[in-house]
């Protein structure tokens, strides 16, 4: 490298260190760091929200267990099949919703 | 920097692998400044540069005890995590710039000129500090690197991950464009 690029590129380094030069605050940059350090996720056990249900949810998590219970309690309020809803409207009565076709009716011989 | 800095700068490594923060501290405001400006000229943001210096010494804290001092300085070392975070950030302004989410970015510029920075200076620097901007991202870190941080080749081969023959050629393409552009300013000067 010749003694004059040397020179010029020494200049052009000049110019370039006075044109980054900026007021820094390294004190600031320390106190942020530290801030985050103390907010870091690794020091603390992770809580996922899996694991947190909110109440709201909990209670209708209860509620929904509790409707269901009762449901299954009740005789006659076993839930239905629609399709069987469909077939009760077209031949008329639970017995024909059961056997719409009377193939286990009494003195059937199928 | 020094053999006697350099085992400064070590020593405060390993006490941060203890986790001792006044060592944190210490290796801020040796290195905070240096990596500071290089980040805020290579991404034309204080902002964003102040969060990358930020993520920088949250991992020196995190893999302080992971440096090997056979591989690289601790300058070098601090300079290639930045220099690493620095690219990413690039990518996402970049992108979020071409979504339409971030504006271009504002020339920075110290706003606190000393009385040796006179009304011509400045705008030779204004000048500089475009040219700065212009520059491919590589060249300008490469520049940055050995202007600003003062590596050497090698050193800023290592921080970039590139051959030093691979950092000659983009200084001499950066300070070719920076000098022409400093020429060019001048003859409008004059």
């Amino acid at each position: 490298m010749s003694r004059q690029k040397e020179d010029t590129d020494t200049d052009i380094n000049a110019l370039v260190r006075a044109a980054s030069a900026v007021p820094t605050d390294e004190t600031a940059t320390f106190y942020k760091v530290l801030s985050r350090l103390d907010a870091d996720p690794h020091r603390t056990p992770v809580q996922l929200p899996s694991l947190a249900p909110s109440v709201a949810l909990a209670s209708f998590a209860a509620l929904m267990l509790a409707a269901g219970t009762a449901g299954y309690a009740l005789p006659d309020l076993a839930p239905t099949n629609p399709d069987d809803q469909i077939l009760a409207l077209a031949f008329g009565g639970s017995d024909a919703v059961r056997d719409p076709f009377g193939l286990t009716a009494p003195g059937s011989t199928k | 920097m020094s053999d006697r800095t350099q085992a400064h700068t070590a020593a405060l490594l390993s006490a941060i692998a203890r986790k001792d923060r006044r060592a944190l501290g210490e290796l801020i405001a040796v290195h905070g400044r240096g990596l500071t400006l290089v980040a805020t000229r290579y991404l034309g943001s204080p902002e964003d540069a102040d969060e990358v210096i930020q993520d920088v010494f949250l991992r020196v804290w995190r893999h302080a005890s992971k440096y090997d001092p056979q591989k690289a300085r601790v300058k070098t070392w601090l300079y290639r995590i930045t220099v690493n975070l620095c690219i990413d950030r690039h990518r996402r302004m970049s992108l979020r710039r071409f979504i339409g989410l971030d504006d271009p970015p504002v020339e920075i510029a110290d706003p606190q000129p000393s009385a040796a920075d006179r009304l011509e200076d400045r705008h030779t620097l204004d000048t500089v500090r475009a040219a700065i901007a212009a520059l491919p991202a590589r060249q300008r870190m490469a520049l940055l690197l050995s202007a600003v941080a003062e590596l050497d080749t090698n050193d800023v081969a290592t921080a970039m991950a590139i051959s030093p023959g691979a950092v000659e050629q983009l200084l001499v393409r950066a300070r070719r464009k920076l000098r022409a552009a400093t020429t060019q300013n001048e003859d409008q000067t004059t």
